[in-house]
């Protein structure tokens, strides 16, 4: 079902959440996971293992993108490279705030593929 | 993993896309789908798909109608007949298949998903496009969808899309 599922994730619980059900779902279709990590300076290494681990719970083959660009940005441009599939995105910012943060609705209004809000 | 999904459909383009891909992820995932068909009344029109549920002998429709003055109360409606239905039938995944712009482009992208989200802590799916081309030009406005407990389980190997 799908091949390439690419996650956008962050420090946040709704990222921690997202990389576990994009593992899931890749694991599920024999695929792999591809996980974005945004960065403005140095890539977040601790972070990118922190997720790499999580992800890893599942049988699945895992890449990892760290970008540096804006989130969106990043996120949209590594499903483009990938051909993504599905990609899968927390709902909520780092602050746990109930309103969809803007990453989703960014990513949501750029890719053609499926978008999977958790 | 995502086993009752709701699928949540009006009558355009992106609920035919969402039918198709709600259809190949029950089929993959053993998950059974639950439809419910959302349409705007509030201009006297009406626009269906058909996906062949009903012929297929299953449960009656969960028809959902919105007919609010203004956009942000359609918009609200649609959002609460999503939220109440996912919680009524234990969704722990939510596929929308709608078209923005029958309901306003800018307010849906930041108005219903967000308040969608803020509503339910179910997962919210938003379908590819590209399904659309799967399904045969002319194939869909026949006639209401049906909806209901549409189980594409192992019980069920004939695929829901036969006859669309």
């Amino acid at each position: 079902m799908f091949d390439n599922v690419v996650v956008g994730a962050s420090g946040s619980g709704s990222g921690a959440r997202a990389v576990r059900r994009a593992a899931e779902l890749a694991g599920a279709s024999g695929g792999t996971v591809h996980i974005v990590t945004a960065f403005e300076e140095e890539p977040e290494e601790a972070l990118l293992a922190q997720l790499r681990s999580l992800a890893s719970q599942t049988q699945v083959r895992i890449r990892s993108h760290p970008v540096r660009s804006d989130p969106v940005d990043a996120i949209t441009r590594v499903a483009a490279q990938e051909q993504a599939d599905l990609i899968v995105v927390g709902s909520h910012d780092a602050g746990g705030s109930r309103r969809l943060s803007s990453v989703p609705q960014g990513v949501m209004d750029r890719v053609e593929c499926a978008v999977l809000v958790v | 993993m995502y086993r009752k999904i709701l699928v949540a459909l009006d009558g355009s383009d992106a609920a035919r896309a969402a039918f198709v891909f709600a259809s190949d992820w029950a089929r993959h995932f053993d998950s059974v789908l639950w439809f419910i068909q959302l349409t705007d009344e509030s201009h006297g029109t009406r626009r269906e798909i058909v996906t062949d549920v009903s012929r297929r002998g299953r449960q009656v429709a969960n028809h959902f109608s919105v007919r609010g003055a203004t956009r942000g109360q359609r918009n609200q409606q649609l959002v609460s007949g999503i939220a109440e239905a996912a919680l009524t039938f234990g969704a722990d995944m939510i596929i929308v298949g709608l078209d923005g712009r029958r309901l306003g482009r800018a307010r849906f992208a930041q108005s219903v998903r967000e308040q969608l989200t803020a509503a339910t802590n179910v997962p919210v799916l938003m379908a590819p496009k590209h399904c659309v081309a799967r399904i045969p030009a002319g194939a869909h406005r026949q006639s209401a969808i049906a909806l209901g407990p549409a189980s594409c389980g192992p019980e069920q190997t004939d695929p829901l899309l036969a006859h669309v």
